[in-house]
């Protein structure tokens, strides 16, 4: 079953070009879907739509059997958790316990009930040591986290995360990434992640990926993210598993695999 | 030997209740025409020893040469512009300080203020900017409308119009996209081959893997390891032990290694480490 589903949806931000052209994808609930391209390919501009961030010129998008439109669009917010590229900038709260409380107090949740929530999701991103912290004492990696949190602590059913650790230095996105992985293996919750991370992509269970607005690919990782010549067109490098079987293939070892430790296994 | 530094110390705010010592007694040598990488943790010190490198800081302690210039702990440094010409720093996010109305008029600040003449200061810039990429198309645009690997450009293109012999960056590729990233080492490559020393702050190991040449890693002001690339991937396991993430060509490695399967572990390419498995040789 489809948690969200967008057909022929297109959006341009001047009237001239268009930053999706006629985008169609629907995404299975329970998956961790991933999003590559460039910057400027339409990529972030989706999870806007998606949202009612940004409204499409054309098209449909329904998001748990929920049509998009002016009626529906705070119970697909509800639904939906978004978490950005820059942890400085979505920091509101003046410690982390503030910060995942905001959202909270929007929704008006009991002040009697509030501490148990937040403490248990500070413990899900493994921040529940840093309570009292002021944004300033935290890492990028750790304000991504809380974050993440906030957005948690909202129950979606589905999660985005818009380039959530490209400002990230690679421990601080290593410790989002085994995050994220880890809440989707114990949740069952659908995550979409806009990504420039092709070595995540190939991790996911599906990737889309989009070149000028449109998706000129999509599906299995192990396949789509394989399309060497593709990829190099649109200047995105493949996986680094892959470079190492097509490396072996070259000198006559022929693998099965497309993991690392399985190809060392037949080796 | 382009910098050789010499037992260099530096606190923050000496004598105070916020004394920090960021550099302890740091030896290290810079060789010229190299690209150094210098990595280690967040506060482990490479921010301030690179600011030591155009004495934009001064040791506390200890001395350090840049290109034959001698500067010592608590002395006053007279004389610094030829210092600050022939070494360029470009901070993290370098972007944020372009100021000008026109790009063109950005890059020329820097020529100017060394008392080149207008005319002469134009063509050096032109030319400056022709190195980092940006056509004439440019010229007369603002800075603020470029996208965030196009402002980083300009104003790399501001540093390289003061013809640098070394150049020092402080995580140049932070933020960019992975097509922005590359085109960006791929013109310190360039200017690397084509003679300019650089020096490199990163967090990236594959960075590091594919570009640099020699390594210095610091931890807790203290130089951990000073040397090739190659030794620094080959010989040590320090990556490991001050839990640097794996780029995955090192991960590879482990689980050949792991699994009793000789290759050649001196290789860092992808390719010849494969033809080095199908000979089964062990080097």
């Amino acid at each position: 079953m489809s948690i969200i589903e967008i057909k022929n949806i297109s959006f341009s931000y001047n009237n001239v070009d268009l930053a999706l052209n006629d985008v169609s994808l629907s995404i299975p609930q329970g998956k961790y879907v991933t999003i590559v391209g460039h910057n400027g390919s339409g990529k972030s501009t989706i999870a806007k739509c998606i949202i009612g961030l940004l409204q499409t010129s054309a098209g449909e998008i329904i998001v748990d059997n929920l049509v998009l439109n002016n009626e529906n669009v705070d119970a697909i917010r509800s639904k939906v958790g978004l978490v950005f590229q820059n942890p400085d900038n979505q920091f509101i709260g003046s410690t982390v316990k503030d910060d995942i409380a905001f959202g909270l107090e929007n929704r008006r949740v009991d002040p009697k009930d509030m501490d148990e929530i937040i403490d248990r999701f500070a413990k899900a991103v493994n921040m529940h040591e840093y309570l009292n912290f002021e944004p300033t004492k935290l890492s990028g990696g750790q304000k991504q986290r809380v974050a993440i949190a906030g957005a948690l602590s909202m129950t979606p059913q589905i999660l985005i995360l818009d380039e959530a650790t490209s400002m990230l230095d690679p421990k601080g996105k290593s410790e989002v990434n085994d995050l994220v992985k880890q809440l989707h293996s114990q949740t069952n919750m659908t995550i979409i992640s806009i990504t420039h991370d092709i070595e995540e992509a190939y991790q996911s269970d599906i990737v889309y990926v989009m070149n000028e607005g449109k998706i000129i690919e999509f599906g299995d990782p192990k396949d789509v993210l394989a399309k060497e010549t593709l990829l190099k067109s649109i200047k995105l490098d493949i996986p680094f598993a892959l470079k190492f079987k097509y490396a072996l293939n070259k000198v006559g070892i022929i693998v099965n695999d497309s993991n690392l430790e399985g190809m060392v296994k037949e080796l | 030997m382009i910098i050789q530094v010499d037992k260099l110390s530096y606190e923050y705010s000496p004598n105070s209740v916020f004394a920090y010592h960021a550099l302890r007694e740091v030896t290290t040598s810079i060789q010229e025409g190299s690209f150094t990488a210098i990595i280690g943790a967040t506060g482990s010190g490479k921010s301030t020893l690179v600011q030591h490198f155009n004495a934009l800081v001064t040791p506390t302690g200890g001395s350090l040469t840049v290109d034959g210039k001698h500067i010592v702990a608590n002395q006053k440094v007279k004389e610094l512009k030829p210092l600050r010409k022939k070494v360029g720093l470009v901070f993290q996010f370098p972007e944020y300080q372009l100021f000008e109305e026109t790009i063109l008029k950005d890059v020329m600040f820097g020529p100017l203020n060394f008392g080149v003449s207008i005319d002469d200061a134009r063509s050096i810039a032109q030319e400056s900017l022709i190195r980092v990429g940006l056509d004439s198309s440019f010229y007369e645009r603002s800075p603020l409308e470029l996208s965030g690997g196009q402002k980083r450009r300009v104003a790399i293109a501001g540093i390289l119009a003061l013809s640098p012999k070394i150049l020092v960056l402080d995580e140049p590729t932070a933020g960019l996209d992975p097509e922005g990233s590359a085109s960006m080492m791929s013109l310190f490559q360039n200017l690397n081959a084509s003679g300019t020393t650089i020096i490199m702050i990163t967090h990236d190991l594959n960075h590091v893997l594919n570009y640099a040449t020699d390594v210095v890693m610091l931890d807790q002001g203290h130089v951990v390891f000073e040397g090739h690339k190659e030794t620094f991937f080959n010989e040590t396991d320090l990556h490991e032990d001050y839990g640097l993430v794996k780029p995955p060509l090192l991960a590879l490695r482990a689980l050949l290694k792991e699994a009793k399967i000789s290759f050649d572990a001196h290789t860092l390419d992808v390719n010849k480490l494969a033809q080095s498995i199908k000979e089964g040789k062990h080097v």
